[in-house]
Formats: structure tokens, C-alpha cells, sequence
């Protein structure tokens, strides 16, 4: 009777312990995926914007603006006589391009 | 049952609880790993974001460079924009025979003093490389000055 006793505590014990110790590990797996998501999304917003400054540079028309996904790459020509690019996720700015200029040569 | 009659009876240690703990052993160190990957594939992004933004800038600069270049008189112009710390925008200009500007460089290179400072610490082809460990390690040791 008290070994049974014992025995039930022990796996009492061993179900809390794993219960928190996995609780926090699906937490520190969550946020690595987060991060991992937010890096992926950078990554192609850069490779976006950078499609849409060397479009513009090799002479296609301004404004423009590309849907990729879940991302929208807008380009825009700026007073100085440049551009701008910037993409945004969810209308949130992921990345820009402050400013593009087109080859004279 | 006889095993948990020794020693692991007394601290009240079964084989659930060394599969817990392996278990969870296990699930820790998987879930640290993937979280510095994540981190670490966070850095190379945004290292690559800012190395993007800072060429864009960078070829903005020459490109005005270029444009002033054209208006003045000058016959060849070269400059290095700084674009990170390791890494510049080398442009050459020369005007040609009609006017016209003409481009000799227009690429990116690694910035000198950058090559310098990380250079590997390799042989230099005087001495042998025995001798010269040797001989630091007794300055080391304040045996010769």
C-alpha cells in the first residue's frame, strides 16, 4: 500500500515536472518559429525591394506597386529626382530603400 | 522491483522519472537550439537588409557623383564611398573624346584597413615558423628582451 502510495507520487511528480518543463519549451519553440517567420519575411522584402529598385533603374515606370504573397512592394519617384521603395506586411513597414537613383550613363 | 529496493528506492526515483528526465533533457536542449537559430538567422537577415540599404545609399551618392562629374570640366575622377565597415563603392569616371562620361569602375571592394586588421596571422616566409613560436614564447617569459 505505500509503495503504491509512493509510486503515484513519484508519477504526480514526474507529470508536473514535464508538464512545466514542456509548457516552456513550447514556449521558446513558439517564439524561435516567430523569429523565424519575421527573419524569412525580411529576407524576401529585401529580395522585393531590390527587384523593384533595379526594374526601376533599367527604366520601368514609376509608381509602382507588386503584390508577393503576403507582402506589397510600393515604389515611388521622390521629388529629388530618385525613388523610394518600401514593403509592407499586414500594413506594417518591413523594409525600405531610402533612395534609388537611376545610372546617367 | 528488486532494483527500486536499492538505491533508487530510498531517494524515491523510478524508471518514469529517468524517462522524465531524459524527456525533458531531451525537449530542452531541442527547443534551445532552435531558438538560436532563429536568432541567428534574424542576424544574417537583417546583416543582409543593411548591407542592401547601405549599397542603395552608397550608389545613390556616385550616382550624383557621376552627375557632377559630367557638368564640370574634370578629365578622370575617382572616388571610394564608404558603404559599411568592411565594404566601399569604388567609382573611376573619365570623360572621352566626345564628352560623354565613361565609366572605368563601378564596384564594390573590400575596404583596406578592414583587410589589414583581420588578416590571418600567417607565416611570412622569414624564418622557420618553430623557431619564431619559440623565441615569442620566451619574450613571454621575459627570458630575453
Amino acid at each position: 500500500m505505500r509503495g503504491g502510495r509512493s509510486r503515484l507520487l513519484e508519477l504526480v511528480l514526474d507529470l508536473c515536472v514535464f508538464a512545466v518543463c514542456a509548457l516552456i519549451c513550447v514556449l521558446l519553440l513558439v517564439r524561435a518559429g516567430t523569429i523565424s517567420r519575421g527573419s524569412e519575411r525580411l529576407t524576401r522584402a529585401v529580395y522585393l525591394a531590390q527587384t523593384l529598385a533595379e526594374d526601376w533603374k533599367a527604366g520601368e515606370a514609376a509608381p509602382r506597386t507588386v503584390e508577393e504573397e503576403e507582402l506589397t512592394g510600393e515604389l515611388r519617384e521622390t521629388e529629388g529626382g530618385g525613388a523610394e521603395v518600401t514593403v509592407t506586411w499586414n500594413g506594417e513597414t518591413v523594409y525600405t530603400i531610402g533612395e534609388v537613383r537611376r545610372n546617367e550613363g | 522491483m528488486r532494483a527500486e529496493k536499492g538505491f533508487f528506492a530510498g531517494a524515491g526515483i523510478g524508471l518514469t522519472s529517468i524517462f522524465t528526465v531524459l524527456l525533458v533533457l531531451i525537449l530542452s536542449v531541442f527547443s534551445t537550439l532552435s531558438l538560436f537559430t532563429a536568432r541567428a538567422d534574424e542576424r544574417l537577415s537583417r546583416a543582409n537588409a543593411d548591407a542592401v540599404s547601405a549599397y542603395y545609399a552608397a550608389d545613390a551618392q556616385a550616382c550624383r557623383i557621376e552627375a557632377d562629374f559630367a557638368r564640370s570640366g574634370e578629365a578622370e575622377r575617382e572616388e571610394t564611398i564608404p558603404m559599411t565597415e568592411i565594404q566601399s563603392l569604388r567609382i573611376r569616371l573619365r570623360r572621352a573624346s566626345d564628352g560623354s562620361v565613361e565609366r572605368l569602375e563601378w564596384s564594390t571592394v573590400r575596404t583596406e584597413e578592414s583587410g589589414e586588421a583581420e588578416a590571418l596571422p600567417v607565416w611570412g616566409g622569414t624564418g622557420l615558423p618553430g623557431a619564431q613560436r619559440a623565441a615569442g614564447k620566451e619574450t613571454a617569459n621575459g627570458r630575453k628582451p
